[in-house]
């Protein structure tokens, strides 16, 4: 079993096959392999964004993400982990050792 | 549409048969984006699709020994098939209609061969404009939602709704109004370099229900219609159409049940994405392709198209709604910085 903290020092990315579009209020991730639909609300979509743009390190991520938020980056990290872990089990993102 | 050359749904149409009602939407030279668009045609041409008659026995032989899979398929009435796709892979696509007649479509979208029923061409071609056409569009790269449309203010206007919930009957009361017809039904829309949307004008047909027939009487009055014909309570006008595509810049999702209330138009802020997916034509092609697609052509009409919830309970008569909506997109137009030419690339 992966922990939160181990996550945090992994590389995450979206595989490929899996495509991610913003709106407004959500953020949809699609499964191009199941043509399933997976929505994500913004705070999920700006990690998804920052993990892009920080070569998918987590702790990177988390930490950009917290500090736009204003909260604690220790607040929120253990959360943030648990979300990619989901997103990984239902294979929308791609979690590997740094 | 005599036999060569026209445009429709964003495609270069080559047919070898008559495409009655067609014609007025061809004019060699006309078909193109309007100046200041950036439709790909503008400086590219559309692609191109060979239309040709055939037999049932070509179209059979086409698909002999391939394995098919059922794609869609549409119950009819009795619970049995009345319409279906069928994949072969890399050799095609064959599309059935009770009634209508069958199409083969090769995996490309380059060629349609059209096996039709022995009906009038004007009847069996509603399948051909109605759901074959717009189906290659989608196999070509371009993207279609269920939508009847008009131009105003040189912008289009969708109207999305379920069968039977008047989209043809408000865009022809729109065509009344002088705002001119884009397409019945399937509207075809494309990314523009500049990053907004331009909607193609589609076959200048329109299917009258037989409650609406004064509406074809008024237009034919008008100028504006030309009956070809009249089945399954059904008048099959062939109408005056925008000649070339617009910049997309308002789609209203109409709402026709909810009897007893009020008439209610509202600005979807934020736009649910789902909605905007489910208004989309032919959900049976999913390739990653199209699904990427899809997904983009919502996101980008989300961002750059006034979305409107039209709730119209289904005493309000369509003039009555044709105005309201008019003044919808215009007090969008009024608020919006942008022009058609902005918009473009």
């Amino acid at each position: 079993m992966t922990t939160p903290e181990q996550i945090l020092d992994s590389r995450a990315v979206v595989p490929d096959g899996v495509v991610y579009r913003a709106f407004e209020a959500e953020t949809l991730l699609l499964n191009l392999g199941t043509g399933s639909y997976h929505g994500l609300n913004p705070t999920g979509g700006r990690l998804l964004e920052l993990l892009g743009e920080g070569d998918g390190d987590v702790r990177a991520a988390v930490e950009r993400l917290a500090a736009e938020c204003g909260v604690a980056a220790a607040e929120v990290a253990p959360e943030l982990a648990e979300f990619c872990a989901e997103l990984a089990e239902r294979g929308l993102l791609e979690v590997s050792p740094k | 549409m005599t036999p060569g050359g026209a445009r429709a749904f964003g495609l270069e149409l080559d047919a070898r048969f008559e495409i009655p009602g067609v014609e007025e939407a061809v004019d060699p030279g006309e078909g193109r984006a309007a100046p200041g668009v950036g439709d790909r045609a503008a400086a590219n041409p559309a692609p191109r699709v060979l239309l040709e008659l055939a037999s049932h026995e070509r179209l059979r032989a086409l698909s002999a020994g391939a394995a098919g899979e059922r794609i869609a398929e549409v119950a009819g009435p009795d619970g049995r098939a009345a319409a279906t796709i069928d994949s072969f892979g890399k050799a095609g696509f064959a599309l059935w209609a009770e009634g209508f007649g069958s199409a083969w479509v090769d995996a490309a979208g380059t060629e349609v061969l059209c096996a039709p029923a022995d009906l009038p061409s004007w009847r069996w071609q509603r399948f051909l404009t109605g759901q074959v056409i717009p189906f290659v569009a989608v196999l070509r790269g371009l993207e279609a939602f269920h939508a009847s449309a008009v131009v105003a203010d040189g912008r289009a206007i969708g109207i999305v709704a379920r069968s039977g919930h008047g989209k043809t009957t408000l865009a022809l009361e729109l065509l009344l109004r002088e705002r001119p017809f884009l397409d019945d039904d399937v509207l075809v829309v494309e990314s523009s370099a500049g990053g907004g949307l331009i909607a193609h004008p589609g076959s200048a047909l329109a299917n009258v229900r037989e409650d609406g027939r004064w509406l074809a009487e008024r237009l034919v009055s008008a100028g504006l219609g030309r009956p070809l014909g009249t089945a399954d309570g059904e008048t099959r006008v062939a109408v005056r159409r925008h000649p070339c595509a617009v910049p997309l810049g308002a789609l209203f999702l109409l709402d026709r049940t909810g009897a007893g209330g009020t008439l209610e138009i509202e600005r979807l802020a934020p736009v649910e994405p789902r909605v905007l997916l489910a208004a989309t034509f032919n959900l049976a092609l999913r390739s990653p392709d199209r699904l990427t697609r899809q997904l983009d052509v919502c996101a980008q009409i989300a961002e750059t198209v006034a979305v409107f919830r039209v709730g119209c309970p289904p005493e309000v008569e369509a003039p009555a709604l044709a105005g309201e909506i008019l003044d919808a997109a215009s007090a969008r137009e009024a608020a919006s910085p942008a022009t058609p030419e902005a918009a473009s690339p």
